[in-house]
């Protein structure tokens, strides 16, 4: 298995009934996800693509055992649906939803830190076990793009990944896993996080860091990595080298103020930490070419 | 969203925190009915949205009336940066003894609202954080407790503040945290906090900027032109596209804002210049069509260059969107492509029926697209 997710992870889909939900929810069961339930209030004894429809998430946990929750929940009721998660005891959520209120993330990250739980998201295209599992829309099936193989990939960004995947797939190597932790500011997990759990992952040989401007969470990894709490090889590439400062490119947590989170210092610090900094995507399958692990 | 210091300083007022009594003016005409109600001197303040207006000149003591006519007058309609000066507020001065700091913000690494005081205000935090980080005191703040009351009490003392002044300034900390919670504030910031020489404690500016993406909770405010740099920044958020002026001759549309990001990237390692960033998202035919318009807008476009790779949306149902624009609106600068996703055989076929070339690599596509801008 991969970190966070397998093939015997049982899932729930909180907004199964919803058009992106349903649509989804058929993707995600074709990758291997072990989806055991979905939630809609109100729509309970309802079946999508077979699997059951709860009327809520306490009902789901008690019925079907599952763990772990992905939600196809619109942003302004993501709070309660992940409030509602963490009281039913789901350990790791992920949140899809973009344009989620940032004081809304601050009550649900707390909580899920005083429920032990882990939260992936908001705006976030999902996470996957290559060849065993897949939360959200990542687009495992194309074969030039995600294959099993040793990277383990961190990712704040979600149509970048496949290009940066692509490049590890064309270098002749694949994946472990692949998570999005996403584009807002105040993410549940931080990417220092998911690195200590691809340092305990026996498989992952190597992990690519997906960055862009804004943050620190790129100056964290390589804070991570000098301390020797991530020791494996670890190639990054960051997207927004040439954006332009005070400006929100796209993504709410791509923003360069007051003259810090710019591309240039993360490279400096990453590169301070013995990791390797690719000026362009298809740098990042060369330099994991000439690495040996 | 950024609130003007005049609308910051009326929620400051109505929540009890003391602000210089004051008018805002929107014409030098308006002027000559503050002279009868306010005494001069007066300080005046041009309203902008950016920071640094000070520097600029922007805030003036003046003692005759014809004079702040006359500045009032010079000052509206006049831009400062990309923004037009729509507004001056009028203030009482106020009798300066000592300038402190103090903001309320997020802290992203902890998940947390993060408080901090200075014992010394007027510069910017950028400036006070590399001149004397020493001197900031923070308080990080658990968001089901709210700031506390002991925690508040540390920061004044830990800053030099005793007897009445520090019992005004507590009392002004727990209600910059209230109005933070209660407006989905991303920065509640006053700099500087004023002491006086009778020993009042004043609000001498106001910085309130409040998440967009809880708008949806706070329906009195809504995010006009001046929000925005650039006229169609502000007509691609109307459409629910995020646009960036960039001034260069090559248009970029793209899914992803990641993508998006190294797009432009790739075209200035290439020697090329980007004209804008456009991120189109979930990828229709009416957000294509919408990207398109907007994009066509740009002017000096010498070629545009649509970056796919699917996600949410399959490279063919872009496609169709692709094409059903291109088709309608029929630009005249040349169309370079990169496509990639489910479906994108398909995809590249309907595309390059209609005269568009596609590329399966986004260097070869930004290559292309730099070549095209050069000729």
């Amino acid at each position: 298995m991969g970190i966070i997710l397998s093939s015997e992870t049982r899932v729930v889909v909180q907004g199964i009934t919803g058009r992106e939900g349903t649509f989804w929810t058929d993707w995600m069961l074709k990758a291997g996800t072990k989806i055991v339930a979905g939630v809609t209030p109100g729509k309970e004894g309802q079946r999508v693509h077979g699997v059951p429809v709860y009327g809520s998430v306490r009902k789901a946990v008690k019925e079907t055992g599952c763990d772990t929750s992905v939600m196809f929940v619109p942003p302004a009721f993501t709070k309660d649906a992940v409030f509602e998660a963490l009281d039913a005891g789901i350990k790791t959520m992920v949140i899809l939803a973009e344009h989620v209120p940032v004081h809304d993330m601050l009550e649900m990250k707390t909580f899920a830190t005083e429920c032990d739980a882990m939260i992936l998201g908001p705006n976030t295209a999902g996470s996957a076990t290559i060849g065993e599992a897949m939360l959200g829309f990542i687009p495992f099936w194309l074969d030039y793009v995600y294959r099993p193989g040793p990277i383990g990939v961190v990712t704040r960004s979600g149509s970048l990944t496949n290009e940066v995947s692509s490049h590890i797939v064309s270098a002749g190597l694949g994946q472990t896993s692949v998570i999005g932790i996403g584009g807002d500011p105040v993410p549940g997990t931080r990417t220092a996080d998911i690195l200590k759990l691809f340092e305990k992952d026996d498989k992952t040989e190597a992990v690519v860091l997906v960055g862009e401007a804004g943050g620190t969470m790129e100056e964290e990894a390589a804070e991570l990595v000098k301390q020797g709490g991530f020791t494996k090889p670890l190639v990054a590439f960051l997207a927004g080298r040439f954006a332009p400062p005070e400006k929100k490119m796209g993504h709410a947590g791509a923003i360069i103020t007051g003259g810090k989170g710019s591309v240039q210092s993360k490279t400096e610090a990453l590169e301070s930490a013995g990791a390797r900094v690719a000026m362009k995507p298809a740098e990042v399958g060369e330099i994991l070419k000439e690495m040996s692990f | 969203m950024k609130l003007y210091e005049y609308q910051g300083k009326e929620i400051f007022r109505n929540a009890g925190i003391p602000v210089p009594e004051g008018v805002l003016v929107r014409s030098p005409d308006e002027v000559n009915k503050c002279s009868k109600s306010m005494e001069s001197p007066v300080m005046l303040k041009a309203q902008v949205l950016a920071g640094k207006r000070g520097k600029a000149g922007l805030i003036q003591k003046l003692d005759d009336w014809g004079k702040i006519k006359e500045i009032v007058g010079e000052w509206i309609g006049r831009k400062f940066g990309s923004e037009k000066i729509n507004s001056v507020l009028l203030e009482n001065p106020l009798d300066i003894e000592k300038e402190l700091y103090a903001a309320i913000t997020i802290d992203p690494a902890s998940g947390s609202p993060i408080v901090m005081a200075c014992g010394e205000g007027g510069m910017d935090i950028e400036e006070l954080s590399s001149a004397k980080p020493e001197a900031i005191v923070t308080e990080r703040v658990n968001i089901f407790k709210g700031l506390l009351p002991f925690q508040i009490r540390n920061m004044v003392a830990d800053i030099g503040l005793s007897g009445t002044v520090a019992k005004s300034v507590s009392k002004i900390l727990g209600t910059m945290y209230r109005l933070f919670r209660s407006y989905d504030a991303e920065l509640v910031e006053i700099n500087p906090l004023v002491i006086d020489s009778d020993g009042n404690v004043w609000a001498a500016d106001a910085k309130f900027r409040i998440d967009d993406n809880a708008l949806f909770r706070h329906k009195e405010f809504e995010r006009g032109r001046e929000q925005f740099d650039d006229d169609l920044e502000y007509e691609a958020f109307k459409l629910g596209l995020s646009y960036v002026a960039l001034g260069g001759n090559i248009g970029v549309i793209c899914t992803g804002a990641g993508l998006t990001m190294t797009t432009l990237d790739l075209i200035k390692l290439n020697g090329g210049k980007p004209a804008n960033f456009l991120d189109f998202g979930g990828a229709n035919y009416k957000n294509a069509a919408n990207a398109l318009r907007i994009a066509l807008k740009i002017k000096g476009l010498k070629v545009l260059l649509l970056v796919t790779f699917g996600l949410f949306a399959r490279a063919d149902t872009i496609a169709e969107g692709v094409v059903q624009a291109i088709e309608e609106i029929k630009p005249k600068v040349p169309i370079i492509m990169a496509v990639r996703g489910t479906g994108e055989e398909r995809a590249r076929e309907m595309i390059e029926a209609i005269g568009i070339e596609t590329y399966n690599d986004t260097e070869g596509a930004v290559k292309r697209a730099v070549e095209l801008a050069e000729a």
